[in-house]
């Protein structure tokens, strides 16, 4: 009973806002001359096609580039892989407007990259916009997978292999059968997000290339609401069909959790394959060149004034009245407010994702909607429905849950296939309660996905504007709202420092964290 | 998980207490975008408080555009007294969605008379800046001085430009293209203009970011940009400069919404917000012009670059309402 | 056909170090306590793990370096290892390289047939039993014709009852196709009714390799008789070919010295000898087992077909009907 009232929950969160917005939108008397306008606007349809293709190709680098990742991080064990995985989070916490800069400081005319190589200015077309993308999403495949490798049974490859597979042909015929639902909601998540693109794509697409993210905007500017609720419907229907196809191509057999226990990555140390050293080293050089580089850039920049030359004014300044003038209050209270509400949302999430996962795995491309619009629609749907009768902070987090819960539920769900039912039940016939079964079966076993899971919903809240400027209404300063206001004042040395400041705290939290997990599973 | 529920009960309590600590009773509510001055809001606050005993309530928003919008979803139920921050291009609509109410500030006779866009004082202007291109004088020692030079190819690949489809600047920029070349020509300007453009990011802080970063020595931002430079980072490296001396001004307008909760205390609002003290205290702060011709500028307000002529009332406000989606949708086939 | 010489494979704390040799035809048991090394074996031989230095001859051919795929070596896991996302025939069919279908269809349908699988050719791993799933791991390992099938304690999942049935099947398996079989279990019953030959391991190296028969009667050290049941170790002195027991004397063949004798329980009888008094019994059904207080310490005595069972403080005497000498382990 209790698990349908957890249900009900997600339900007001989510499609409360969404279902009212949409609801009120297919109760117009014109709809369908609204509709037979959108679609001859040629410039949608082109939108449309721009805005799935780029996502498709976007998603399948990004799995490709965090494919051989997610090989070394649940193979090998070697120091500073946790700060490897959380570093490759950053994007995800990050403003996209810090993002996209550092993308610039070190790709654009004037970058490290473009005048090491000579690459001029191929930042600004379409392949920045799918080089940013996947900056954003290859950790979502290097996470996803994995977790999912990690626990994959090694007997099972060197059954292949006796059986007289090569590496490569065991991996096609073994592991990628079994690795395959993982593989498929990492680039589902990793296309969803690139759809949604909206940043990204004006800076180094211009105008030649527009999204629907960017048409919609384009249209709510205009302020004609109907038609941009109308497009945001029409994504959400496009994504819903994505998510439906992926969830059901990726419908995993009932046996596969056998195929999952949990085997232990061997340190690196002990592998003697010499190409496989340097194959490793090669890879992590690579994504260093290619997605450290930004991120280096960023934090140099924090330590420059605007002549180039070293201080620590930037990091100081943020202590400064001048910076709790701008923000309103001191810096310290954001971060705080920051944490406390990634926090929270995080962990409500978390919880939802576990229960809906444990208990209703059916309704999964339900659950994944959310990816399928963005936080303007969904806050237009907020105000529709539930500003007036929820209290701000309960409102704050759920926007924040929004935007953290289809990912954390992927995760968490993907997880929990992996467990063997049978654990379950002998722990029921011995006579364990469901809360025991809880604690001494589930957690131990999802306590990676879990982590990861926190981990996202964390940084995707706190890289959060929009769904905190909605409910907080400037009052409720978040790290985010910090950084823009700060940029919107000139201050983007102090911006730098900030976002700086946050990464470091974030992966600090984080290898804290997992290191907590490791202990627990000893 | 007992403990866990524990905590997490806790930190939803706290949550709660931070915001029930700013929202009490009796105010006037003032709607106003995010990077609305902190000082600003608490000037007024403190005499609102003293000299009415009210309290004041700002809501502010990601842009103006979410602003506006949240206006016209609550118009049958107004939250908002006072709305500070929307631009004139606004004014047609907001007449068509009947928005506001017309109020005449006592101060009405001391703003500058090409600033008041609204006769009739619909929206009331408070301030106002030029949308200027700003060079970095290091990177670039000759900057361009007029809508010519602005197209030849040295600066190739030099300039950003807020995207006029999704930024107030932007599209200031791109109305003075039309004002200042006419309906009919300023595409062929803008098809030569394309190409020494290097980007046009989505908003005007990512293209002032890309600009301070040095990327390029190049922006489209405010005639007043270079003060802020000067007063904290005590440099003139940054110049504002203005092209053929005439310039569009974005002029930012304040009004009464109907059906306001307590009209009176919004009309002390908007004229606290016409009132000398303010508008000397919103140079920099917002790094604005004040609308008052008697208001003293700061010596800081030396490097900002002022035009001889705006190039606003070449247009006409309903026209703009009119043709500006097509003026749009001709641009981007043109930036294609 | 397969000669194993000097393996050794080190780790940090614990060394591996082999010889031995294996014959065509044969079923050959590594025997040992869990963390002896002998599943590690098994994993160098089907070439899962790299030995650090030494050779493994098969056919006289070195394959010490030889990828597991190229050796055609049947394994199969404990856990049994079958493709979750392949059904019972697609296990089964997963090693057979053949492209010529007919064929293919051909050894799947012997392999069903062999093991009694045909009705489940269809069926999902999932919805197999312990017994059922070991015989198609069986049959997938045995698809692809291997030279030698290795065995990582295939009944250990198993229960007893289904052990039984199981171990003889394996064992007529065997002889029926001349399979050539090296057995890693921990199970002394196991190894002892199955092979041909058991090599017994000790932390990494093998102490004793012989046929049942003999590594249960003649252990060569303490550790090998006392792997294989209870012993009782006695430290003797053998004089002139007898060894003095009680009141009484017992002939060996054995050179004059100090012997440390393994006498296992059933080797003692009821008789003259050494005197003693019952302090504890287990009936075991077919036998009783007794402990003894006597002048030698407590002794093991099992006595089969006891019309009943002796009360803690009966006496006793014992003779000793036979003892084999055994190298001291340290």
């Amino acid at each position: 009973m209790w698990q349908f009232f957890i249900l009900l929950v997600l339900v007001v969160v989510v499609y409360l806002p969404l279902g009212g917005l949409f609801a009120r939108l297919l109760a117009l008397p014109n709809l369908s001359s609204l509709v037979f306008e959108l679609f001859r606007d040629p410039s949608l349809l082109k939108a449309l096609q721009f805005t799935y293709r780029q996502a498709f190709i976007s998603a399948v680098i990004s799995l490709l580039v965090g494919l051989p990742g997610a090989y070394f991080f649940s193979h090998y064990e070697f120091k500073g892989k946790k700060l490897l995985r959380n570093l490759t989070m950053i994007p995800f916490i990050l403003p996209s407007i810090l993002v996209v800069l550092a993308m610039i400081i070190y790709y654009g005319q004037q970058g490290f990259f473009a005048r090491t190589f000579n690459t001029k200015t191929f930042l600004y077309s379409f392949s920045g916009i799918v080089l940013a993308h996947v900056f954003y999403n290859f950790s979502l495949s290097i996470r996803i997978v994995g977790s999912t490798w990690e626990k994959l049974n090694l007997r099972l490859k060197e059954s292949a292999y006796v059986l007289g597979d090569s590496p490569l042909k065991t991996f096609f015929r073994v592991e990628l059968p079994l690795l395959w639902p993982a593989i498929a909601y990492a680039t589902l998540l990793a296309f969803l997000y690139s759809s949604l693109s909206f940043a990204v794509v004006l800076v180094f697409g211009g105008i030649s290339f527009s999204t629907l993210e960017v048409y919609i905007y384009t249209l709510v500017r205009r302020l004609d609401l109907k038609k941009a609720h109308l497009v945001a419907f029409i994504q959400l229907i496009i994504s819903f069909f994505f998510i439906s196809v992926v969830s059901f191509l990726a419908k995993r057999t009932e046996a596969v959790d056998k195929a999952f226990s949990t085997f232990q990555a061997k340190p690196l140390r002990s592998e003697k394959r010499w190409w496989i050293k340097s194959l490793l080293f090669l890879y992590f050089a690579f994504l260093f060149l290619l997605f450290g580089g930004p991120l280096l850039a960023l934090l140099v920049r924090s330590f420059q004034n605007r002549d180039g030359i070293f201080t620590l004014a930037n990091y100081l300044n943020l202590f400064s009245p001048k910076v709790e003038r701008i923000l309103g209050l001191p810096i310290w209270q954001v971060f705080l407010n920051s944490l406390l509400l990634a926090a929270v949302s995080s962990t409500i999430s978390v919880m939802l994702a576990y229960v809906l996962a444990r208990y209703f795995p059916k309704l999964r491309p339900f659950f994944l909607i959310p990816l399928g619009v963005s936080m303007m629609s969904y806050g237009f749907g907020v105000l529709l429905t539930m500003k007036n009768w929820l209290p701000a902070p309960i409102l704050m987090v759920c926007t924040q849950i929004f935007i953290a819960f289809p990912v954390v539920y992927s995760i968490i769900s993907l997880g929990l296939e992996e467990i063997n039912p049978e654990y379950a039940l002998a722990a029921a016939l011995l006579g364990s309660t469901e809360k025991e079964i809880l604690k001494n079966i589930y957690l131990p076993l999802l306590k990676p996905a879990l982590n990861s899971a926190f981990a996202y919903g964390m940084a995707l809240s706190l890289g959060d504007l929009s769904g905190v400027m909605l409910v907080g209404e400037g009052r409720f300063v978040t790290f985010t709202v910090a950084l823009y206001r700060l940029i919107g004042h000139y201050s983007f040395p102090e911006g730098t420092a900030l976002g700086t400041l946050l990464a470091l705290l974030f992966i600090f939290l984080f290898i804290l964290i997992e290191a907590q997990g490791g202990k627990n599973h000893a | 998980m007992k403990r866990f529920t524990g905590v997490l009960f806790l930190a939803l309590l706290i949550v709660i207490m931070l915001f029930s600590l700013t929202c009490q009773a009796k105010e006037v509510v003032i709607y106003s975008y995010d990077s609305f001055g902190q000082t600003l809001m608490e000037m007024m606050e403190k005499y609102m408080a003293e000299k009415y005993q009210a309290k004041v309530r700002f809501v502010l928003f990601e842009d103006t555009g979410a602003m506006y919008t949240r206006l016209l979803m609550e118009k049958k139920k107004p939250q908002a007294d006072v709305v500070i921050g929307l631009d004139e291009v606004y004014l047609v609509d907001a007449k068509r969605d009947d928005l506001f109410r017309a109020y005449k500030p006592k101060a009405f006779a001391q703003i500058r008379e090409e600033l008041v866009f609204a006769k009739d004082f619909y929206l009331v202007p408070f301030d106002y800046g030029y949308i200027t291109f700003n060079y970095d004088s290091e990177l670039l020692p000759k900057p361009p001085k007029t809508y010519a030079e602005l197209i030849k190819p040295e600066y190739n690949k030099k300039i950003v430009i807020p995207n006029p489809t999704t930024s107030s600047p932007g599209q200031a920029f791109l109305l003075s293209t039309i004002a200042y070349f006419g309906e009919d020509k300023y595409l062929d300007f803008w098809k030569e203009l394309k190409k020494n453009i290097l980007v046009m990011p989505s908003n005007w802080s990512l293209a002032y970011g890309i600009y301070t970063n040095g990327e390029a020595p190049l922006v489209l931002s405010y005639g007043t940009s270079p003060v802020y430079h000067l007063v904290y980072d005590k440099t003139e490296r940054y110049q504002a400069l203005v092209l053929d001396q005439v310039s569009w001004a974005q002029i930012e307008g304040a009004g009464i919404v109907k059906g306001a909760k307590n009209p009176e205390l919004a009309e002390a609002v908007i004229d606290y917000l016409l009132s000398l003290e303010l508008q000397e205290a919103l140079t920099e702060s917002q790094f604005m012009y004040p609308v008052r011709v008697d208001a003293k500028l700061p010596t800081s307000f030396r490097i900002a670059a002022q035009a001889k002529e705006i190039l606003n009332r070449r247009l006409d406000l309903q026209e703009i309402h009119d043709k500006l989606e097509q003026w749009l949708k001709d641009w981007e086939n043109v930036m294609r | 056909m397969l000669e194993v010489i000097d393996l050794r494979k080190n780790y940090p704390d614990f060394n591996i170090q082999l010889d031995f040799n294996i014959k065509q035809g044969e079923f050959f048991s590594l025997l040992g306590p869990s963390g002896c090394g002998k599943t590690t074996t098994l994993r160098l031989l089907a070439g899962l793990e790299r030995c650090d230095s030494g050779t493994i001859l098969f056919r006289k051919k070195d394959i010490t370096h030889l990828q597991p795929q190229k050796r055609r070596f049947g394994l199969v896991f404990q856990d049994y290892a079958l493709f979750p996302h392949l059904n019972v025939r697609e296990n089964i069919l997963y090693g057979i390289n053949q492209k010529n279908k007919s064929e293919k269809e051909k050894r799947l349908l012997e392999m069903l047939d062999l093991f009694q699988l045909i009705s489940l050719k269809e069926r999902s791993i999932r919805h197999l039993s312990g017994g059922e799933q070991q015989r198609v791991a069986l049959a997938r390992a045995l698809a692809v014709k291997p030279e030698i099938l290795l065995l990582d304690e295939p009944f250990a999942a198993l229960d007893p009852s289904l052990r039984q049935s199981l171990r003889e099947e394996l064992k007529e398996l065997q002889k029926k196709l001349g399979l050539t079989i090296v057995f890693v279990t921990h199970s002394q019953e196991e190894a002892l009714s199955l092979s041909d030959r058991v090599a017994l391991l000790q932390e990494g190296r093998i102490i004793q390799v012989a046929e049942p028969f003999e590594i249960y009667t003649k252990p060569k050290t303490e550790y090998v008789a006392g792997f294989f049941g209870k012993v009782n170790f006695l430290e003797l002195t053998v004089c002139k070919k007898t060894l003095s027991w009680g009141n009484t004397t017992v002939d060996i063949d054995l050179e004059d010295g100090s012997y440390l004798l393994a006498i296992r329980p059933e080797h003692l009888t009821a008789g003259t000898g050494v005197k003693g008094t019952v302090t504890s019994s287990s009936y075991l059904g077919f036998a009783t087992l007794y402990v003894v207080k006597t002048v030698f310490g407590l002794l093991h005595y099992l006595e089969l077909d006891s019309g009943s069972i002796k009360p803690k403080g009966t006496e006793i005497e014992l003779s000793l009907k036979k003892a084999v000498p055994v190298r001291k382990t340290a």
